[in-house]
C-alpha cells in the first residue's frame, strides 16, 4: 500500500501526472459549475413559475374573498332598505357574492392545501353557512315586519366584519407577502455559482500556465475553449438575473405601491358602503365618524398611488382618476349625514341605498373603477413577473450544455499532451 | 392462540376517526356573560342624592308662559318651531315603537304620543313625512347622550365616538325612571306615560318555565345596563339563573330563537312585542316584579319643553286618548295576533308636579 502511495506521489510530481490532475480538476470543476448553475437557474425559474401561477392566483383569490364578502355585507343590509320589488335583485346579488367568495375560498384551498393559509381558509369556510343563515333569517323576519330581523342582520354583519373579513384580510396580507418574497428570491444573484465559476477559471488558467512553462506551447485549444465556455455563462448569468430583477422589481412595486393601496381602498369602500346602511338599520355610536374616516382614508390611499399611476398614462390610470372623482362625489353627498341635524329617514335611506335602474351609487362607482384599475395593474404586475421568467427561460439547459462542453474541452485539450509522455 | 395472534397481526388497525370540526358559536357584538349592569352612581347611593336626582320630579304645565294668541312660548319651543322637533325613538320594539325599514314610517304607543305632541306644538296634525317632525333612531346604550345637556356635552368631548350620536330634543324609547340616568345625564322626565312590571319570554314546551326559579342553571337574557339585567344579577344567587346581556332586547329574542339563551326577562310590554314576532314562545307576566314607570326624557335646561310635554300628556290622560292608545297597542293588537288573552296594561299613577 505504501508502495502504491509512493508511486502515485512520484507520478504527481512528474509533468504527465500534473497534467492529469489539471484535467481531472477542470473536468470536475466544470461539472460542479454546471450543476450549481443549473440548479440555481431551475430554482429561480420554479420560484417565478410559483409567483406567476400559484402565488398570483392565491393572491387574486384572497382579494376576491375579501371583496365578495364585503360586497355581501353591504348588499345584505341594502336589501332591507329598498322596496319589496327591488329587494330580490339585491338578495340575488348577495347570494352571487357569497357563491363567488366560496369559489375563491375553494381556489385558495386547492392551491395552498398544506400551506400556512389552510387554517385561515378553513376558519372562513366554517363560518359561511352560519353567515348565510343569519342573513336569510334576517331578511325573512324583516319582510314579515319583525324588527328581530335587524338583530339577525346586525349579528351577520358583526360576524362577517369581525371574523370573516379579518381572516380574509390576513389571508390577503400573507399571500401578497409570500408573492413578493417569492418574486424577490427568484431574482437574487447566484454567488455560489460565480465562486465555482471563478475557481474553475483559476484552475484552467493555472493549467494553461503550467503547460506553457513545460511545453512552450502558447495556447492549448481545449483549455481556451473550456475557458470561453466558462466565461460566457459567468458573464450572462448575472446579466440575465439583473434583467429579471428589474422586471421583478417592476412587478413588486406595482403590487406594493399600486395594487395593495388600491385593494385596501376598495376594501374600505365596501366597508363604508355597509356602514351607511348600518346607520339606518342598527345605529351605533361612532358609525358616522367611522364612515367619514373610511372615506378620507380611501382618498389618501388613492393619492398614495399617484406618483406611479400618473407616470404611466393608460386605461388603468383613467380608472384611478374616475374612482377619485366618484369618491369626491360620495364624500360630498355624505356631508348631509350630520348628527347635529339628522335627516328624515326617507332622505337618509335614499342617500345610502343603490339608486333605481341602471344608475350606480357613488359607492358602486368607486368600487367598479377601483376593481378595473386593480385588475389592470395586477395584469401588468403578472406580465412583469412573466417577463422575468421569460428572461431565464431555457437558460438552465444552455448553462448545462456550456458547462458540459467545458468539462469535455479541458481534458480533451490536455489529453494529447499527456499522451506525449507515454510514446 | 397462535392462530389468534396471527389473525390479529394481519388485521388492519382501524383508521382513527376523522376529526369533525364544530361550527363556532357566533355571538352578537356586546354579548356579556355574566350580564353587564350599569356602573353604580355614587350620588344615587345616599338618600340625599336620591332626593336630588329624583326621577319623579317634573314641572307643572300650568306655569308655562303663553303668547297673546294663547300659544305656549319659551326658548326651546321657539327653536323647535323654527327648526323642527327631533325625537329619539326605538325602532325595534313593536307595540312601543317599530319602523318599517322600507317606508321609514313608525308606529306604536310611543309614536302616538309623539304625534300628539307634534300636532299640539305645530298647531295641526302632521303628515307622515312632514319634515317638522324627525324620528331619529339613537344608538342603543347612548340614547340619553342624545339630549342637549351640559353633562352630555362633556361626555361627547371626552369620547370622540359619541360625537355622531344625533342630538335630539326628546327621547321616547321606554326609558324607565332611574336616579342614575338623572344624575348621569342632567335630564328631567315627563310625567309617566307607561307603568310596567317584568315578564319572562321562553320557548314553548312541556317544561314549565314561568318563574326565574324554574330557570335554574339556564341562561336568561336582558339588555345591557338596564334595570332588567340588574334584577337578574340580583336574583342570580337565589334562583341559580345565568344572566347574560346584549345591547338591545331585540337581540335577546334572536338568541332565544337560536337556542343560545333559554329566556328573555324585561318589561312586560316589551316582551309582548317580542312575543308577537315569534308565536313559538310563551310569555309569562310577573306582577309586582321588576319594571317601573317610563317617561319622556328631556334636558333639564328646557323648562318650557318639559312643561309643554307634561301638558300634552295631561290632556291625553284627561281626554282618554292615552288610555285608548294603551288599549289599542297592548290589548287589541295582541288579541288580533291570536296569541292568547293579553294581560291589560297597568294604570298610570296620579300626577304630581314639583315646580
Amino acid at each position: 500500500m505504501a508502495l502504491v502511495r509512493r508511486e502515485f506521489r512520484a507520478y504527481l510530481r512528474r509533468t504527465e501526472g500534473r497534467l492529469a490532475v489539471f484535467a481531472a480538476l477542470a473536468a470536475a470543476g466544470a461539472v460542479l459549475f454546471g450543476l450549481v448553475g443549473t440548479t440555481a437557474l431551475r430554482q429561480r425559474q420554479a420560484e417565478l413559475d410559483e409567483a406567476v401561477d400559484r402565488r398570483g392566483a392565491l393572491t387574486s383569490a384572497a382579494l376576491d374573498v375579501y371583496r365578495a364578502f364585503a360586497d355581501a355585507d353591504a348588499t345584505s343590509l341594502d336589501a332591507v332598505l329598498v322596496d319589496q320589488q327591488r329587494s330580490p335583485g339585491l338578495q340575488q346579488a348577495f347570494r352571487d357574492d357569497v357563491s363567488h367568495a366560496v369559489d375563491a375560498l375553494r381556489e385558495a384551498a386547492v392551491r395552498d392545501a398544506d400551506g400556512g393559509s389552510a387554517e385561515l381558509v378553513r376558519r372562513m369556510t366554517e363560518l359561511v353557512p352560519q353567515y348565510v343563515q343569519l342573513v336569510e333569517t334576517g331578511w325573512t323576519a324583516t319582510r314579515n315586519q319583525q324588527p328581530v330581523g335587524t338583530s339577525y342582520l346586525a349579528q351577520a354583519s358583526f360576524l362577517v366584519r369581525g371574523e370573516i373579513l379579518r381572516s380574509a384580510d390576513e389571508l390577503r396580507g400573507e399571500q401578497v407577502k409570500a408573492l413578493t418574497e417569492a418574486q424577490r428570491a427568484a431574482s437574487t444573484q447566484s454567488w455560489l455559482t460565480y465562486l465555482v465559476g471563478v475557481l474553475l477559471l483559476v484552475v484552467l488558467f493555472a493549467a494553461q500556465r503550467f503547460l506553457f512553462h513545460r511545453t512552450r506551447r502558447k495556447v492549448n485549444p481545449g483549455l481556451v475553449l473550456a475557458t470561453a465556455l466558462t466565461l460566457v455563462p459567468l458573464i450572462w448569468l448575472p446579466a440575465a438575473l439583473l434583467v429579471a430583477a428589474h422586471h421583478v422589481e417592476e412587478s413588486v412595486v406595482r403590487w406594493e405601491r399600486v395594487v395593495a393601496p388600491l385593494a385596501e381602498a376598495r376594501k374600505l369602500g365596501r366597508s363604508a358602503d355597509g356602514n351607511e346602511a348600518r346607520i339606518l338599520i342598527y345605529p351605533a355610536a361612532g358609525d358616522i365618524i367611522a364612515l367619514k374616516a373610511d372615506l378620507g382614508r380611501i382618498r389618501a390611499l388613492i393619492e398614495e398611488t399617484k406618483p406611479i399611476t400618473d407616470a404611466e398614462p393608460g386605461p388603468e390610470r383613467e380608472r384611478v382618476d374616475q374612482a377619485a372623482t366618484a369618491l369626491h362625489a360620495w364624500i360630498a353627498a355624505d356631508e348631509a349625514l350630520d348628527p347635529e341635524s339628522p335627516l328624515p329617514y326617507p332622505r337618509t335611506a335614499a342617500l345610502v341605498t343603490p339608486p333605481e335602474g341602471d344608475v350606480k351609487s357613488h359607492a358602486e362607482q368607486v368600487d367598479e373603477h377601483l376593481t378595473a384599475a386593480i385588475t389592470g395593474y395586477t395584469a401588468g404586475s403578472v406580465e412583469a413577473t412573466a417577463s422575468a421568467r421569460g428572461v431565464l427561460g431555457g437558460l438552465d439547459v444552455l448553462f448545462a450544455l456550456l458547462a458540459g462542453g467545458a468539462a469535455i474541452a479541458a481534458p480533451a485539450g490536455l489529453w494529447p499532451r499527456i499522451q506525449e509522455y507515454y510514446r | 392462540m397462535i392462530a389468534a395472534l396471527l389473525l390479529a397481526g394481519c388485521t388492519t388497525p382501524a383508521a382513527p376517526p376523522t376529526p369533525r370540526s364544530a361550527a363556532p358559536l357566533v355571538l352578537p357584538d356586546g354579548y356579556a356573560d355574566p350580564g353587564r349592569t350599569a356602573p353604580p352612581v355614587p350620588d344615587c347611593e345616599t338618600p340625599e342624592g336620591r332626593a336630588r336626582h329624583d326621577p319623579r320630579r317634573t314641572l307643572d304645565p300650568a306655569l308655562l308662559a303663553s303668547d297673546a294668541a294663547g300659544r305656549p312660548t319659551g326658548a326651546a319651543l321657539a327653536r323647535i318651531r323654527a327648526e323642527g322637533l327631533v325625537v329619539g325613538v326605538s325602532q325595534t320594539t313593536p307595540l312601543l315603537g317599530r319602523r318599517d325599514q322600507v317606508t321609514g314610517r313608525m308606529e306604536g304607543y310611543e309614536i302616538d304620543i309623539v304625534n300628539r305632541i307634534a300636532s299640539r306644538l305645530f298647531g295641526a296634525d302632521l303628515a307622515p313625512d312632514d319634515p317638522r317632525l324627525r324620528l331619529v333612531t339613537v344608538p342603543t346604550g347612548n340614547r340619553l347622550v342624545a339630549l342637549k345637556t351640559e353633562k352630555n356635552r362633556a361626555a361627547r368631548r371626552a369620547d370622540p365616538k359619541l360625537a355622531d350620536v344625533p342630538t335630539v330634543d326628546v327621547v321616547l324609547a321606554n326609558v324607565t325612571f332611574s336616579c342614575d340616568r338623572v344624575a348621569n345625564h342632567d335630564i328631567m322626565y315627563s310625567t309617566p306615560y307607561l307603568v310596567t312590571n317584568a315578564g319572562i319570554l321562553t320557548r314553548s314546551g312541556a317544561e314549565s318555565r314561568d318563574s326565574l326559579a324554574k330557570l335554574n342553571g339556564r341562561k336568561v337574557c336582558a339588555a345591557s345596563a338596564t334595570t332588567s339585567i340588574a334584577d337578574l344579577m340580583a336574583a342570580r344567587e337565589a334562583t341559580g339563573i345565568r344572566p347574560v346581556s346584549v345591547p338591545d332586547s331585540s337581540e335577546c329574542l334572536m338568541l332565544l330563537q337560536r337556542g343560545v339563551v333559554d329566556a328573555v326577562y324585561t318589561d312586560y310590554p316589551v316582551l309582548q312585542g317580542l312575543h308577537l314576532q315569534d308565536p313559538g314562545t310563551t310569555l309569562v307576566d310577573l306582577p309586582g316584579q321588576g319594571g317601573g314607570a317610563a317617561g319622556l326624557a328631556m334636558s333639564k335646561d328646557h323648562d318650557d319643553l318639559i312643561r309643554f310635554v307634561n301638558g300634552v300628556l295631561a290632556e291625553m290622560r284627561a281626554d282618554g286618548s292615552l288610555a285608548q292608545a294603551r288599549q289599542r297597542w297592548f290589548v287589541d293588537e295582541v288579541r288580533a295576533a291570536r296569541l292568547g288573552e293579553p294581560v291589560p296594561p297597568l294604570g298610570l299613577p296620579p300626577v304630581s308636579y314639583t315646580g
